[in-house]
């Protein structure tokens, strides 16, 4: 690996967890300003997906579009998006002016360990070791927070 | 704590973590950047209906302007950091990215005590929790 491509990635990956980690923020600083958080959801769903259509134009990615015509792949992405969105995304804003954006955030943050554990039963996937020993650390994490 | 926002966190987190399972099974070989798209549209389409039902639609642009800034600005936020992920995953394997990414709960710690100390209490077991999380989190992913 080049040493440059590395300090790039790490620069992104960084720059990743940045804007991840001020959403809560950003969210917070809206939904103080009393807006409804349904229609909060909406502003940001309607900007992200403004944002993504940008970015997908950039990186030239349209031209795969015909590939999801038609397709039983097409309602799973469009599942995914409900889960993430409107279950996911919407109680998320409703749990920050309630827990505070650090507390939620990292509740939130315990999903991947939940993931894991629905992986195993719907999808028949096998943890290792190190994925439950991640499991466990999650658990622990998010049971100390509730009680913080 | 509050009973209620620990409900809905945890709902929450049950949303987030069931969009892997489905979105692994739509994941046909279009690029991640068009798949986020569809589930995104089919997401905002879903809730709009929820919200034209539900009549929130009707004070849809007397929100404060300043409000809505800070919720587009979330939107773009989100987007920018895809954008940062897929350069980072291009550039080098996961199990150098992951561990860089998941560090994001600190990074709103450190940011919601510099901005919101008043609001924001940290103790020892939240602070002790988070980094658990994120231990975790790097767990699973270096396993991937």
């Amino acid at each position: 690996m080049i040493q440059g491509s590395l300090h790039l990635a790490i620069v992104c990956g960084l720059g990743t967890a940045l804007f991840w980690g001020l959403n809560p923020l950003l969210i917070k600083q809206g939904l103080r300003r009393d807006m409804d958080q349904a229609r909060g959801t909406c502003y940001m769903l309607l900007s992200h997906l403004v944002s993504m259509i940008l970015l997908s134009s950039f990186f030239g990615k349209w031209a795969e579009c015909p590939q999801l015509l038609g397709k039983a792949e097409t309602i799973w992405l469009a599942l995914a998006g409900v889960s993430n969105y409107v279950l996911g995304l919407f109680y998320y804003f409703k749990s920050i002016p309630r827990l505070g954006a650090s507390r939620a955030a990292s509740i939130v943050n315990a999903s991947p360990g939940l993931s894991v554990v629905l992986a195993v039963i719907f999808l028949q996937e096998k943890g290792s070791p190190m994925v439950w020993a991640g499991v466990v650390l999650i658990l622990g994490g998010v049971y100390l927070i509730g009680r913080g | 704590m509050d009973q209620r926002g620990l409900f809905f966190a945890v709902l929450a987190t049950l949303g987030v973590g069931l969009t892997p399972i489905l979105a692994k099974k739509g994941l046909g070989g279009v690029s991640t950047f068009l798949a986020g798209t569809v589930s995104i549209a089919a997401g905002l389409f879903v809730f709009s209906v929820i919200m034209l039902f539900s009549g929130k639609f009707r004070n849809f642009f007397r929100e404060s302007c300043q409000a809505i800034l800070f919720m587009i600005a979330v939107g773009v936020s989100n987007t920018l950091a895809i954008a940062f992920l897929y350069t980072a995953l291009s550039l080098s394997p996961a199990f150098i990215v992951a561990p860089l990414t998941s560090t994001y709960p600190l990074i709103t710690i450190v940011l919601s005590y510099v901005f919101f100390r008043k609001g924001e209490r940290l103790n020892r077991r939240i602070l002790t929790g988070t980094f658990l999380i994120i231990g975790g989190t790097t767990l699973i992913l270096f396993s991937k």
